[in-house]
């Protein structure tokens, strides 16, 4: 990769002045993952610099959620009181290289890849994460899931940043993670599976089952088909669950054996449900 | 590009390309070689520098970012008491090291003395695993780590916060 040009902007007003100069230009926050991947080729690019912006490096937090900003560092995250359910969040960034790795990185980063999802992108579509992301048209929050294409592929906007991330602290009773491979060597088979469940009086009342890698799995009609039933779930719901997941997987892209394997961690995860999972 | 920040208590400038590495930087132009750009994907942990006062992997920092910034290499945190504390720790704990990253292994158990409150065990461990070594045994430089942090809080460590 070539730099032709660095801008380091001390304001939003500025970054996003840059980038309407430039729709070209790479945002640069911890850079872990741009310096993993390789970056894009021999083009000269423009490289913007947003580890300066205080904004994007802020932390807040109402009764019902958390806010960071989209440079907060991922030790940054680690850090905060336990006290605050983020646990399918930690338990993401936990994967996350080494804690050395992750006093470079960003949340923001880890999210916002164009190539793949990273890891903590499916912990974050469980816990219903908002994103704000601000062009030159101004700003707007969305689900996170604005970020995933109708094909199942990252869908991030060209010539926008992400600026905020908004995650609910409302605890889950249940959450399973698991990643396969290393998403940041471009391993086609690199994927990240998360589940998450909250109960009432021995119902499942939310549920959450998100597979990603290349692209994102997620049957939210299976999730609505199994909301609703009382625990024990019949051997009959979880194999169909199993069965129903592996499909999904299948039409999102996924390859026969993580789309298997996507099948049986539903499976598993149900089935820890069972016994109380919590 | 000009590249200014502060080096081991020094102001430096230099001309380097924007995406060149810290890690690179610090070995060529300034022959501090007491960091080795081995993996330069921030697995192996053996380039770690203080940036700014967190420990980070220098070969995952372009020139660009080190503009404006506190760097300390082991060079520089040798002459500090935290080393000082450090070297005895591993020395009274038996935990041997070859040479080969005994750098990045004191720089991160450094780190953990720095930090603002006491780390758990699990954070001690996460922070050691941050350098790829084979000599030392985890309970031993645990041990050796707690040694320390008791040597530098004073009275009994206790096991978590």
């Amino acid at each position: 990769m070539r730099v032709d040009e660095v801008s380091a902007p001390q304001t939003m007003a500025e970054a996003v002045a840059v980038l309407k100069r430039r729709p070209d230009a790479l945002p640069w926050a911890g850079g872990t993952l741009i310096l993993t991947s390789g970056g894009a080729g021999d083009a000269p690019v423009s490289v913007l610099d947003l580890g300066r912006i205080p904004e994007l490096r802020a932390v807040s937090r109402s009764d019902r959620y958390l806010e960071l900003g989209a440079c907060v560092r991922l030790a940054t995250i680690q850090a905060l009181p336990r006290s605050l359910s983020l646990q399918p969040l930690r338990d993401a960034i936990g994967l996350v290289g080494t804690a050395t790795v992750r006093n470079m990185a960003t949340l923001g980063g880890n999210i916002a890849s164009r190539d793949a999802f990273m890891t903590c992108f499916p912990s974050l579509a469980c816990m219903d994460a908002t994103v704000e992301l601000r062009d030159a048209s101004g700003s707007r929050w969305s689900g996170i899931h604005a970020l995933v294409g109708g094909d199942g592929r990252p869908a991030f906007p060209a010539a926008t940043l992400l600026t905020r991330i908004r995650v609910p602290t409302a605890p889950w009773d249940a959450f399973a993670l698991h990643r396969l491979g290393e998403p940041t060597k471009g391993d086609a088979f690199a994927s990240t599976f998360a589940a998450a469940a909250r109960f009432e009086k021995e119902t499942i009342s939310e549920l959450r089952l998100i597979a990603s890698g290349r692209t994102l799995a997620r049957d939210r009609a299976l999730e609505l088909s199994l909301i609703g039933k009382r625990l024990p779930l019949t051997v009959k719901d979880v194999e169909e669950a199993r069965e129903a997941a592996g499909e999904r997987a299948i039409e999102a892209g996924f390859p026969a054996r993580l789309a298997e394997r996507f099948g049986a961690y539903v499976m598993s995860f149900l089935a820890s449900v069972q016994e109380g999972g919590r | 590009m000009i590249v200014e920040f502060i080096l081991n208590g020094e102001d430096v400038s230099l001309k380097a390309d924007p995406l060149e590495r810290l890690s690179d930087l610090l070995r060529e132009r300034f022959g501090l070689t007491s960091l080795m750009s081995d993996c330069r994907e921030g697995v192996c942990g053996k380039c770690v520098v203080f940036l700014d006062g967190l420990l980070v992997n220098s070969c995952m920092v372009p020139a660009f970012k080190a503009r404006g910034t506190e760097v300390v290499t082991y060079e520089g945190f040798k002459s500090t008491d935290s080393y000082a504390t450090v070297e005895r720790s591993f020395r009274e704990a038996g935990a041997e090291l070859c040479g080969f990253c005994d750098s990045a292994m004191y720089m991160a158990a450094g780190s953990l003395i720095d930090a603002a409150s006491r780390p758990s065990e699990e954070e001690i461990m996460e922070v050691l695993s941050s350098v790829y070594c084979r000599c030392v045994t985890p309970s031993r430089a645990l041990g050796a780590v707690r040694t320390a942090l008791e040597s530098s809080l004073g009275g009994k460590y206790g096991r978590a916060r």
